[in-house]
């Protein structure tokens, strides 16, 4: 029956799958565009400061600056509503020789690479249940799994997994944020049903345990020898860690608790993050951690350790491994960190972006030493928590690092603490707030202080916090988001902005005169966000 | 290349290029070349110079032809006004460039609110011409229209036959029981 609707044949070079996010050819593609719904002011993503994943560029890196990972951070709701992103599938050439088959809708025949264009829209569940339609959405619901190579699953259960994963042998990346418990069965089953899986990440919802060992993370590891991504969160039970992978490039942590041993033998690694749940039993030692990466990850780029054990020792043994590819350091959380691993690491690296030390206690002398050693290349330095840094540190970076696009100095400008209980505030680039231990070398700053920034490339300023200031000057041409979250004292009248092209300001927790003003100053479109 | 001034081009006095599209039933529609050309078939003939004379599509007819066009000029229109406002400095411009976004999404979401045989027609046409957005719109109006549905009650919204035996039901059933996990 010749159908008057027909597509004619198509040459096969004119493919239609094409990202739904960048518009590139899907097949083997990863999206290095952000997700739409990342934008300023809106959850965390998790991402370390360090990482910039596949947006290399400064401009898509500052996006997805965050120096918490999210993974644990119980704010971050799960979006169980599922959609186009969920499902992403190849388009390769071999799978247009079959388009002669089409499904019915509504009486009329649809091209089947078109109806799969529909059930890909409707995420893991929507296919499932559109699968018992009839024979025909059923096939094209197996098709649509079949050529799926990205898969995310939100509110996944082990038994959904285990049901989905089968069917989708092409596949290669894999998101799962999990509601039930993981452990070592979760892991053997994706060894099994994934044989090409290149990226996994797992996040653990509140009411989730992640109860991988540091045994069944090493025997996951050394199996999938594709494996080049893996991000997992909630790592409260993981041991030790052993890992041996020729193919592992990106290796994030979060919510360790207390490593008794780190041996990574992953010649391929060039990204590290390590959080620990700040934990008053964490016995890890950092010291010959760092001391083995020099041996076993000889390549590393990127390095991001977040730890209350981060001490001068690290950074002395981090030195000696002489990882001569660094360009993205941050030791976050720190506050054993003087001045002296400052010194260390202008020592070793040549050529760093990304510097973030926040948390840590160097002063301006430790500042002073950063931009004398990098000023060709730094363009991200993150001073957030920093209590003996002052404003002639911050201006200090400002006039001789003329790349800095990104400058956080959140809660260093802290005049004092609203609530001595809960101890100092700890957040990031768009003034989230995180509470963490207090530390004991926290130093009350004078109020009454005056900031003045000029730089002609600073892209991003965070101030927030930084309740010691009082007057603001900030002339900075190409600047377009400026966080002045809680800079209670920061006073109406002595506060000039020429920033011309500045899209947003936070200006939460700020006097109403202020945020007066600050409209008063710019009169293009201003975004206060709560 | 495009030949400029042969018949099926027009060109008027400011140079801007229109291209005459024919439908299957006869019908010409004069149209901008920029908004023909975002369909990619329709552009690939362009091209490859077959542009004389119009450009015969035998798989659509006048009506829906009409609004694919219709579709495209008003997106080609859109990316026009918004690249002109990127460049002006003009701070009320840059202000107005989301009110022009959601203006966009409006006629979108007009534009698609359609019978369903309609929608039928625009995305097989938009699969046919390559016309990305709007194949985007119409999948997605779909996709909305089975979203949060059971098998039962997406058979009666589009009229579909349950070919299932009650052992292949029963099946599909439990295989797919997790969707509701």
């Amino acid at each position: 029956m010749a159908d008057p609707m027909a597509p004619p044949p198509r040459p096969k070079s004119r493919g239609s799958y094409n990202c739904g996010r960048c518009g590139q050819p899907k097949k083997g593609h990863v999206c290095a565009v952000p997700s739409p719904a990342a934008g300023p002011g809106a959850a965390p993503t998790p991402s370390p400061s360090s990482s910039s994943g596949a947006a290399s560029a400064s401009g898509g890196g500052e996006q997805r600056l965050r120096r918490v990972l999210s993974f644990d951070e119980a704010e971050k709701k799960p979006n169980v509503e599922e959609g186009v992103r969920d499902v992403e599938m190849g388009g390769g050439e071999g799978e247009l020789e079959e388009d002669g088959e089409a499904v019915e809708v509504g009486g009329r025949p649809v091209p089947r690479e078109v109806m799969a264009e529909v059930l890909r829209r409707l995420g893991p569940r929507g296919i499932m249940t559109a699968a018992g339609v009839s024979r025909g959405w059923r096939d094209c619901a197996s098709w649509v799994w079949r050529a799926t190579e990205e898969l995310r699953l939100r509110a996944a259960g082990v038994g959904l997994v285990g049901a989905l994963l089968p069917r989708c042998p092409g596949l290669s990346r894999l998101s799962l944020r999990m509601e039930s418990d993981v452990d070592s069965t979760t892991l053997v089953r994706l060894a099994f049903s994934s044989p090409s899986l290149k990226t996994l990440e797992i996040t653990i919802a509140a009411n989730a345990v992640n109860r991988m060992t540091g045994e069944d993370l090493s025997r996951f590891v050394s199996e999938k020898c594709s494996l080049t991504v893996l991000k997992i969160g909630g790592c409260s039970n993981l041991d030790f860690l052993n890992l041996s992978s020729s193919s592992l490039s990106i290796l994030w942590l979060s919510g360790l608790c207390s490593l008794s041993k780190s041996v990574m033998n992953c010649p391929s690694m060039s990204e590290l993050s390590l959080c620990f749940a700040q934990q008053s039993n964490d016995c890890t030692d950092l010291v010959t951690l760092m001391d083995g990466l020099g041996g076993t990850c000889p390549n590393l780029k990127k390095i991001h350790i977040s730890s209350n054990q981060l001490s001068n020792e690290a950074v002395l043994a981090l030195e000696s491994a002489n990882l001569r590819g660094l360009c993205m350091l941050s030791l976050i959380l720190g506050s054993k960190i003087t001045d002296a691993a400052v010194a260390s690491i202008v020592r070793s690296c040549t050529s760093l972006e990304l510097l973030d030390l926040s948390g840590s206690s160097i002063s301006d002398n430790g500042v002073g030493m950063i931009c004398k050693a990098f000023p060709h290349t730094l363009s991200r330095l993150l001073l957030a928590l920093c209590p003996n840094v002052t404003t002639r540190g911050i201006q200090l970076a400002t006039a001789q690092l003329p790349r800095l696009q990104l400058m956080d100095c959140g809660m260093s400008l802290c005049a004092n603490l609203k609530n001595e209980k809960e101890g100092p505030c700890f957040g990031e680039i768009n003034g989230g707030i995180r509470f963490i231990r207090k530390s004991s070398t926290l130093q009350k700053q004078p109020i009454h202080q005056k900031l003045i920034i000029k730089h002609g490339n600073l892209k991003k300023l965070s101030l927030w916090g930084c309740s010691a200031i009082d007057a603001l000057y900030v002339n900075c041409p190409e600047l377009n988001d400026l966080n002045l979250n809680s800079c209670t004292n920061l006073h109406p009248e002595r506060l000039l902005l020429q920033c011309p092209n500045l899209k947003n300001v936070h200006a939460s927790g700020c006097q109403d005169m202020l945020i007066g003003a600050i409209r008063n100053q710019l009169n293009h479109i201003f975004h206060a966000s709560g | 290349m495009a030949s400029a001034g042969e018949s099926g081009d027009g060109a008027d006095g400011k140079g801007v290029t229109t291209i005459t599209i024919i439908s299957s039933d006869n019908e010409a529609f004069e149209v901008l070349e920029a908004a023909a050309s975002m369909s990619l078939t329709i552009r690939h003939l362009i091209e490859d110079g077959c542009a004389d004379g119009g450009i015969p599509l035998p798989n659509v007819t006048a009506g829906i032809l009409a609004k694919v066009l219709e579709y495209c000029s008003k997106h080609v229109a859109a990316v026009a006004a918004s690249s002109e406002a990127g460049s002006s400095s003009n701070a009320a411009d840059a202000a107005a460039a989301p009110e022009k976004e959601e203006d966009l999404a409006s006629f979108d979401k007009a534009f698609i609110d359609v019978e369903q045989d309609t929608l039928y027609d625009l995305l097989m046409a938009a699969n046919y011409l390559e016309v990305k957005g709007l194949l985007d719109l119409a999948c997605q109006k779909v996709a909305d229209m089975i979203k949060g549905k059971t098998p039962d009650a997406i058979r009666q919204t589009f009229k579909i036959k349950n070919d299932f035996s009650p052992e292949q039901e029963e099946k599909i059933r439990e295989e797919n029981q997790w969707a509701f996990e």
